[in-house]
């Protein structure tokens, strides 16, 4: 009926015409919410420490990309060794820092993170400058048009990587034995002590995986535009995300993220205009938050603790 | 041999807990420490594991030594793998998000050897319940069962020393006799020795060699499983029997108008 009169109604022939656009979108930037999540969870998972340096481990990750890409060397090369390199940078902060405040509560390290967070952005500053320097990864031609909607070639590729690295880690944490033991150390530090697991080790190469995640997402972030010193303001972006899905819950980080990701490109182009606010698609993510903790306190995926009846 | 001598030991640098306490270990032999609640025989443990500083407790004088080597401040860590002591924590070593063979293998992790599926068939044999709970997260095994993978964690990791917390809480009578039993086999199946914390006195005193009572911090009693059998007060205190064969009832008990008399 609609489509016999469209000039009549022409708003709800606008809205249509963009649902797959905008919820396609959503969710492809939702994966790269979903990506930096998943680094958190990992951190949180086996320390119950919430990592507030995670943006800048996004932003070091990128930057170090940048570097490997600005010496001239081939994508097939940049990548192993840029992860690598941030892999390394995320064990020794964990060794120099966190390795000493191990017993300490949880809580005090969480702030020293935050603590760790401005250092980073102000040696960024120093040493990588104020100008955005822009990235490149030279990857086939995959833009994608559905209808009149249209998915550009990074942001598709951007989500292939993310969807990539996730279900490396599931795997990893499902199936290695490395990924068994970090599960086990989360889930009790004395038990795998006592067993003699060496718990610390166990965590120091949990936050270099940690680490990589983030670059990765660091990565996909700055792909197409520019690494700046501040993007790390996106660890922000995956705050919702990791409190909707659940602080323990990997999976939990796919689902928030497609969510966050969804609400955040529905709200710019339905909310936003019709309320006339512009800017509230950054707190829209949040009024979904508070509605979920309402209904589900540990998120939609968070781990219950296991009582036995 | 495991030698403990004169330990003192304090929580949050001011809670005194153990003051002076010199327990001795002998391989091969299952040892029993007696003692109320708050006596400090967990914290006896946690020294015993290197595992101390995790509750924020400090050795402030005495030795732990393993066959000569004093490993009182060691890592917990290096303890287990390099001597072999594992201690099984009162709340059960378990991980409950795992499920059963993810834990095996996890407490497998630290050894070297290619032996661990030999090992694995050995838990099953000693505890044939566990084969039906191959799959599910251990957390929601029974409690039974979560005790007989505790038990299953420690020996995979190849230990020759095992500290029992009170492997008996919360199970019941059957449950509990199975349990002694399988303790005793692996004491002398698999030549582990044992240090057992039992509130479940008569059936521990039983099944091992020698024992300790412990009382407010301090070792006031030890000997043989005999000579403890045989003491009076034991059998008063702890094992409810009054003189040989008598039968007691509450009527007639006077619990606290006789004198311990190693309280003197």
């Amino acid at each position: 009926m609609s489509r016999a009169e469209p000039s009549s109604r022409p708003n709800n022939g606008f809205f249509m015409e963009y649902l797959v656009q905008i919820l396609g979108s959503g969710m492809l930037q939702g994966l790269v919410y979903g990506l930096i999540a998943m680094s958190l969870i990992m951190i949180y998972k086996s320390s119950e420490v919430f990592n507030f340096a995670v943006g800048e481990f996004c932003t070091v990750g990128a930057v170090f990309f940048f570097m490997f890409q600005s010496f001239g060397f081939p994508l097939w090369a940049v990548i192993p060794a840029y992860l690598l390199l941030t892999a390394l940078f995320a064990a020794g902060v964990e060794t120099l820092i966190i390795d000493r405040l191990i017993g300490r509560l949880p809580f005090s390290i969480t702030l020293v993170t935050i603590g760790i967070s401005s250092v980073m952005v102000g040696c960024l500053q120093i040493f990588f400058g104020t100008n955005p320097e822009p990235i490149e990864m030279k990857l086939p031609d995959l833009t994608l048009e559905i209808g009149s909607a249209l998915f550009i070639s990074t942001q598709i590729w951007n989500s292939i990587i993310a969807v990539l690295a996730m279900i490396i880690l599931l795997l990893f944490y499902k199936f290695a034995t490395m990924g068994i033991l970090m599960r086990a150390t989360a889930d009790s530090q004395v038990n795998a002590i006592v067993l003699g697991i060496n718990a610390r080790r166990i965590l120091m190469i949990t936050w270099a995986i940690s680490g990589m995640v983030a670059a990765l997402g660091g990565l996909i972030v700055a792909n197409g535009s520019a690494v700046t010193y501040d993007m790390g303001l996106v660890g922000l972006a995956a705050l919702p995300v990791v409190l909707v899905g659940g602080l323990e819950s990997i999976p939990g980080a796919v689902i928030g993220g497609l969510l966050v990701g969804v609400v955040q490109s529905v709200t710019t182009f339905y909310i936003e205009p019709w309320l006339n606010l512009p800017g509230f698609q950054a707190i829209s993510p949040y009024i979904v938050l508070l509605i979920i903790l309402l209904i589900r306190p540990y998120g939609l995926f968070g781990q219950e603790i296991i009582e036995r009846v | 041999m495991i030698e403990v001598e004169g330990l003192r030991v304090v929580y949050h640098d001011v809670i005194s807990v153990l003051h002076g306490v010199s327990v001795k270990l002998e391989d091969g032999q299952i040892t029993t420490l007696l003692g109320a609640n708050g006596a400090g025989k967990t914290t006896l443990l946690r020294t015993l594991s290197g595992i101390l500083y995790i509750y924020d407790g400090d050795v402030l004088e005495g030795s732990v030594k393993i066959n000569g080597d004093d490993v009182t401040h060691s890592n917990p860590v290096v303890i287990t793998r390099k001597y072999g002591i594992v201690y099984i924590v009162e709340e059960r070593t378990i991980f409950p998000q795992l499920n059963m063979m993810e834990n095996l293998k996890c407490a497998a992790s630290s050894r070297r050897d290619k032996n661990v599926q030999r090992d694995i068939e050995r838990v099953l044999d000693l505890f044939p319940a566990l084969k039906s709970r191959m799959v599910g997260k251990s957390g929601y095994m029974s409690g039974g069962e979560q005790q007989m993978l505790s038990i299953g964690n420690a020996l995979m990791t190849k230990p020759k020393t095992l500290l029992l917390d009170e492997p008996s809480l919360g199970l019941g009578p059957i449950l509990v006799r199975e349990m002694f039993k399988v303790i005793k086999r692996i004491n002398e199946e698999d030549k582990i020795s044992m240090f057992l914390i039992e509130q479940n006195a008569a059936a521990a005193v039983k099944i091992s060699h020698s024992g300790y009572v412990m009382e407010n911090g301090r070792v006031v009693l030890e000997g043989t499983a005999k000579e403890l059998m045989s003491n009076e007060d034991i059998r008063e205190f702890y094992l409810g029997s009054g003189k040989a064969g008598e039968k007691k009832d509450y009527r007639q008990s006077k619990r606290y108008k006789r004198r311990k008399r190693w309280l003197g």
